[in-house]
């Protein structure tokens, strides 16, 4: 059993070398490896993340009147013991992850007059986002519509950009796109 | 230090870091109801496609009893590591079952991992194949030790040739950059690095010496490997506090014992 273990765990070290840099092979390990079992070392780098990325959502009552933009999961304030005890990084890390995989697998949302089509609505990490966008909308909404917005700044947010924009969802049933 | 002390001491760690992990998302069950951003409605729809047992294992992870279990399980399997290095039987099993619930519950939440995921991952592969090495009669025991060690010597030094190559990294304004960020940066940090950018230059620059010098752990004579690993655990420490990393700090130091284990062999191989 020793030698058999032994390849096994050269093959995954083999296959982690090839998976660090770009390369042919790199595209196709991604794609076998379902069970992101091949680890990608590359932290914060090339290129570290220097925006948040926050989840904002309007909502339009029956005369068509919209609220102002509010974060819905905000980036939440890290205490002294954060160094101990932290899982709300995971529900950011979640929002960038499910938004860069989006914008990546449809380029034309990162145009913001972009028409956002029935494929794009059907994507999981558009519905993840769209779940977490229809939290805390009042009484009179009748639809909203979620962005995300990449900002530098702690205490204040500053020099926004937009990432991408939703279409217009009824309040009722979240599937139903009305614009 | 001993094969049976390195195995010991890296299950230790990296049983801290499973039951960091679980207790973590457990605390986030929120998070896995129809409206959180690891929304089970998403999943059942698009995930539980395929073979029935398939379907069957993903539907009961997807239900909130489900998930809940599945944590729990986690969780004791992580105690069960830190106390079983004895019994290589029982510990083979701890750690298939730490394994699968990871990449079950992974592939669950779909989005919001992180290195420190990864690292846990060889961690406890590493350890599996040395325990069923063990188990199977004791030949290549050592082998899950030095894939742990391989592994991360390769984790720091590809990050660090990533940031070498990365002009935002080498004139220093990596660092303030992400300081300036709210989910990983610090107020104080952010002022005190912008107010000295010779500080934001230091701090790049070692970040990546460190990183790409890190493989040199395995055949540096003992006092510097220590150095090195001292390092290592300075800077996952202060990570940890700065930015909000917590969970790499128990993930790599559980590879540290593999590194010393092979520093060891690699030594006497060298005739040290």
């Amino acid at each position: 059993m020793g030698p058999l273990l032994a390849g096994v765990l050269a093959i995954w070290f083999l296959l982690t070398v090839l998976f660090q840099w770009k390369n042919a092979l790199q595209a196709r390990i991604a794609e076998l490896d379902r069970l992101h079992l091949i680890p990608q070392w590359t932290f914060f780098a090339p290129n570290p993340g220097t925006y948040d990325f926050r989840l904002m959502v309007r909502v339009l009552d029956g005369d068509g009147e919209s609220s102002p933009w509010n974060e819905v999961l905000p980036v939440a304030h890290r205490g002294p013991l954060s160094g101990l005890w932290n899982p709300e990084r995971r529900i950011n890390k979640a929002i960038v992850d499910l938004t860069q995989r989006l914008v990546r697998a449809h380029p034309s949302l990162a145009n913001p007059d972009a028409i956002v089509g029935s494929d794009v609505q059907a994507a999981p990490n558009y519905r993840r986002l769209l779940a977490c966008a229809t939290n805390g909308h009042g009484d009179r909404a009748v639809r909203f519509q979620f962005m995300v917005v990449a900002t530098t700044g702690i205490e204040m947010p500053e020099d926004p950009r937009l990432v991408f924009k939703s279409a217009l969802h009824e309040t009722a049933g979240t599937d139903h796109v009305t614009a | 230090m001993s094969l049976l002390d390195a195995n010991r001491a890296a299950a230790a760690l990296v049983s801290l870091a499973v039951a960091l992990w679980s207790l973590e998302f457990l605390s986030l069950s929120r998070q896995f109801e129809p409206r959180g951003v690891f929304s089970s409605s998403v999943f059942d729809s698009t995930r539980t496609r395929g073979s029935a047992v398939r379907a069957f294992v993903l539907r009961g992870v997807a239900s909130p009893k489900g998930l809940r279990l599945t944590l729990l399980l986690r969780l004791a399997a992580a105690v069960v590591i830190a106390f079983a290095t004895a019994w290589p039987g029982i510990l083979s099993l701890a750690l298939a079952c730490a394994i699968a619930t990871g990449v079950l519950l992974s592939y669950r939440c779909g989005a919001g991992g992180e290195g420190a995921d990864q690292m846990i991952t060889v961690v406890l592969g590493g350890l599996l194949a040395g325990s069923l090495a063990a188990v199977g009669g004791g030949s290549y025991a050592s082998a899950g030790l030095w894939f742990i060690a391989a592994q991360c010597c390769l984790a720091y030094c590809a990050a660090g040739i990533a940031k070498l190559g990365s002009p935002l990294w080498r004139s220093g304004d990596a660092v303030v950059r992400v300081m300036k960020t709210a989910s990983f940066g610090s107020t104080r940090m952010w002022k005190l690095m912008s107010s000295h950018p010779l500080l934001g230059r230091v701090t790049c620059w070692s970040v990546i010496a460190f990183e790409c010098l890190f493989p040199a752990a395995l055949i540096l004579p003992k006092p510097l490997m220590y150095g090195l690993l001292l390092a290592g655990a300075a800077f996952h420490i202060a990570m940890a506090f700065v930015m909000g990393l917590n969970n790499f700090v128990w993930a790599f130091l559980a590879a540290y014992p593999a590194i010393v284990y092979c520093n060891e062999r690699v030594g006497a191989m060298l005739g040290r």
